[in-house]
């Protein structure tokens, strides 16, 4: 190691140590970003993900450069005299750039090993909410699971050396600011990438996998017009009240400063809401999916090869304290075609899981379905129950009875039937499905010469649900296979979805603030000034909150926006196991995000303003 | 104590004010007592570290005693709400910081506009006062700049004319001509006196005796302490 890197590398150190709030402001600003992608990769990805991995780390590498820019510049110009110093005794600016980036190097390393030690509690914890609050996701913690930590730690630790030489490179500019306007080179630049990355987005195909890369372009876009939008509301400030007025201008003055800072929480409110938006959205998909395809039945569903073998097992689940319920369709060698009614084509999607079934009201209740009065009267008579999917004309519905055994043309019947809501109750909460188009009570089928079967059941709902023992009873009996059915707890990501949404969330508030906190440490002798000069308390807690919602408000808000596209064409990718794709947008978070937590930074702001001469710049001469 | 007229606007009584340095404790300000009255100019002097500044800062409310009183204008600050102090900034005591303070994303019209404008005072009409203000330290052009886009010199006349403006009956000044050529600091000193004698008292800290020579009464600090009181005749020219 060269004697300049040496000097640098313990001028930084001894900077760090002797500065400790605003190290570790600057720390946690890069290790808040490693902590969310460390617990959010111990649960998605596995060793063998290194692409995906990769893909996934880029966005918060990018993160940590747009947090640490603000930071280190904050770090530049509160030391500016001693890197002055340093080039008076005879060092080079080059000695001064490699302070700045020594400084990078040790902040990033204790960022990033505070984020990944605290990802460990995360990831435990985490594991063990899942486990408690949704026992069918059965997690393990496998160490095998963090085999991409060291590769998130190199990214993030390059990610702070790189925003420690971006600060080093523009040491000139990381003075008192100016009125130099932004570049319109990279506003053009930003503007383009904005255009090409929602264009992108836009022609992909539904199901394409490549949002992701263009929603990076886009983001990036929309960094790089945030100064010239940071620049537009300070130009714009002359007609704001005096608070905000003095807010704007100062964060256009000093845009190397706020830009970064509001790129960042944009950046981070991005990811959450397309990430939200997928999530929930898949979902809502799955529970449909769940509900409409898998046996719309209760918790326990027994199969059976034949009648004969399903009747053994409702035998044998009795003597075993569990009512088993059979439901009867029409034989294999039947066949009864229903008709539909004339604007089928127009109906809304509702697919019914049988569609012809044998069964009286009290089947039906056992299996969930709720009738109404009129219904079990209707079943009673000998009438049967006709879906909205079914045609019911004069009382009757037609259909045809075939015969698979023979070629004969199949005998037209007249079905005295009543339309009535045979969709059958979820387990818990969810979608009502169709149980069935029709429902044939059994007198009428006798009387239809309809043969019929029973290979499946289902435990009676209306009793408890069986215990393991008993199921591992049923699983016994020969013949028949016995499945548990969940039709609210099916097996998806959603839990791990949703609690990694609120802890992205968490981080993205933490980051905002953090940023507001170290952009209030910079302009403080101007707050001081306010205060001397005789602002009144509340003035002095306006232009602190302002200052706050203008980081925070103007990044969540272009954050949203900016996810939200993304997050559609990543819900519709996501989508569409049902049929229709669609994106459930969840408008709660957005709100927390895009506007409850911008509030709360600028309370917080409000509140711990300083409001005396002193509070703010102790050494104001 | 409550806001009167009176031709008292400072009256600080046994004030101490001790500041911790490393395992020691500073007296910065030790037992002084100081009375300015309108029409009055005090000059404090002393050797650096002798307790001028932090003398300045008890009076402008910018900081307060450890024991003692400070009356400005009336108001006794030790007993004041933190928007009562800020009233008191606003309206009775103007400052000058040595390091001029000026926010640097005000133009100078609108850093001498900003305790105006912070009263209530319509914006447009604080403008209007401010130019005036400008206008009588010869800043004449410079309203719309803004404080890196003067010269030193300029600066220093607008930290003056933030200070002097509005109906302020009390000047304070921490070295207003440190960063001034002498014929621009004597030109400082003399229009300070004016407004002096248009009716305002002021308390101007400097190392230099020529312009202590534009004061009614020179106070000498040692090591916290009043240590000589003299008077002048006020008028250097």
């Amino acid at each position: 190691m060269s004697g300049s890197w040496r000097v640098a590398l313990r001028l930084a150190w001894r900077d760090l140590t002797s500065h400790r709030l605003r190290t570790a402001l600057t720390a946690s600003l890069i290790g808040l970003p490693v902590l969310f992608a460390g617990v959010f990769t111990a649960f998605g990805l596995g060793a063998n993900d290194l692409s995906f991995a990769v893909a996934a780390y880029i966005p918060i590498a990018l993160l940590i450069v747009l947090l640490a820019v603000p930071a280190f510049g904050v770090t530049v110009r509160s030391r500016r005299d001693q890197l002055e110093l340093l080039e008076s005794t005879g060092g080079t600016p080059t000695d001064a750039r490699r302070t700045i980036t020594a400084m990078g190097l040790v902040t990033g390393a204790v960022g990033v090993a505070g984020g990944l030690v605290l990802a460990v509690p995360g990831w435990i914890a985490l594991t063990a909410v899942i486990n408690r609050l949704d026992p069918e996701q059965r997690t393990v913690l496998r160490f095998s699971d963090l085999a991409l930590w060291p590769l998130l730690a190199l990214m993030a630790l390059g990610a702070s050396v790189a925003a420690a030489v971006v600060t080093a490179s523009t040491l000139h500019a990381q003075s008192d600011g100016g009125d130099t306007p932004p570049s319109l080179t990279w506003l053009a630049v930003g503007g383009g990438l904005l255009i090409v990355g929602l264009l992108g987005i836009l022609s992909l195909r539904a199901d394409s996998p490549l949002i992701a890369p263009w929603a990076t372009v886009l983001a990036l876009g929309a960094v790089l017009i945030v100064p010239s939008l940071v620049h537009l509301v300070g130009r714009a400030a002359g007609v704001l009240p005096l608070a905000a007025r003095l807010s704007a201008r100062d964060a256009d003055r000093h845009r190397m400063r706020t830009a970064p800072a509001i790129a960042a929480v944009m950046v981070g409110v991005a990811a959450v809401t397309a990430l939200g938006i997928g999530s929930f959205s898949d979902n809502h998909d799955r529970r449909a999916e769940s509900q409409i395809y898998q046996v719309p039945v209760g918790a326990v569903s027994v199969y059976s090869n034949s009648g004969a073998e399903m009747a053994d097992a409702v035998a044998a689940s009795a003597a075993n304290d569990v009512t088993i319920v059979p439901l009867a369709t029409p034989a294999d060698n039947q066949y009864v075609s229903v008709e539909f009614p004339s604007d089928f084509d127009q109906m809304p999607q509702d697919q019914a899981r049988f569609d012809v079934v044998v069964a009286d009201a009290e089947t039906l209740a056992a299996w969930g379905v709720r009738l109404s009065d009129d219904a079990v009267a209707a079943l009673e008579e000998g009438k049967a129950l006709a879906g909205p999917t079914v045609a019911v004309n004069g009382g009757q519905v037609r259909a045809s009875l075939e015969s698979t055994d023979t070629n004969e043309t199949g005998t037209n019947l007249a079905i005295p039937a009543v339309s009535a809501d045979v969709k059958k109750e979820p387990v818990s909460t969810g979608v009502r499905g169709q149980l069935a188009r029709l429902v044939i009570p059994p007198i009428l089928a006798d009387s239809l010469g309809l043969t019929t079967e029973a290979r499946l059941a289902v435990a009676d709902r209306r009793e408890p649900a069986p215990t393991d023992q008993q199921v591992a009873q049923l699983q016994k009996l020969p013949g028949i296979s016995v499945d548990i059915q969940t039709e609210d707890r099916f097996a998806s990501y959603r839990l791990i979805f949703v609690l990694l949404t609120l802890l992205g969330v968490g981080i993205v508030g933490l980051a905002t603030a953090t940023a507001v906190a170290l952009a209030r440490v910079d302009g403080r002798e101007d707050a001081d000034t306010l205060i001397s000069v005789g602002a009144r308390p509340s003035t002095a807690r306006w232009t602190a909150a302002t200052s706050a919602l203008l980081i925070s408000g103007l990044g969540s808000v272009l954050g949203v926006a900016v996810g939200l596209l993304p997050g559609i064409r990543a819900a519709s990718a996501l989508t569409g196991g049902f049929g229709e794709r669609f994106a459930d947008i969840p408008w709660a978070l957005l709100g927390v995000v895009g506007v409850a937590i911008p509030l709360l930074v600028a309370m917080i702001a409000f509140v711990t303003a300083p409001i005396r001469p002193g509070e703010a710049a102790p050494s104001l001469r | 104590m409550t806001s009167g007229t009176t031709d008292v606007v400072l009256d600080v009584a046994g004030a101490v004010r001790c500041y911790p340095d490393g395992d020691l404790t500073i007296r910065a300000v030790d037992g002084v007592d100081l009375t300015v009255s309108v029409g009055e100019l005090v000059a404090v002097m002393g050797p650096s570290g002798s307790g001028k500044s932090s003398l300045l800062r008890l009076a402008g409310g910018l900081d307060l005693p450890d024991s003692g009183t400070v009356v400005v204008d009336g108001l006794d600050l030790g007993t004041c709400s933190a928007a009562a102090l800020a009233r008191m900034r606003r309206r009775s005591a103007g400052y000058v910081f040595q390091e001029l303070n000026l926010i640097k994303t005000l133009s100078l019209a609108e850093n001498v506009a900003l305790p105006l404008e912070l009263d209530g005072v319509p914006v447009r009409e604080a403008m209007s006062i401010a130019r005036a203000a400008l206008s009588d330290l010869d800043l004449i052009g410079a309203e719309r700049r803004r404080p890196d886009q003067v010269s030193g010199g300029e600066r220093q006349r607008a930290a003056i004319a933030r200070a002097l403006v509005g109906e302020r009956r009390l000047i304070l000044a921490d070295e207003p001509t440190g960063s001034l050529d002498s014929p621009t600091g004597e030109d400082i000193m003399k229009r300070l006196r004016e407004r002096v004698d248009a009716g305002a008292g002021a308390v101007v800290v400097t190392h230099d005796h020529r312009h202590a020579a534009w004061a009614d009464t020179v106070v000498f600090l040692r090591d916290g302490r009043v240590v000589d009181r003299s008077t002048t005749n006020g008028s250097a020219a």
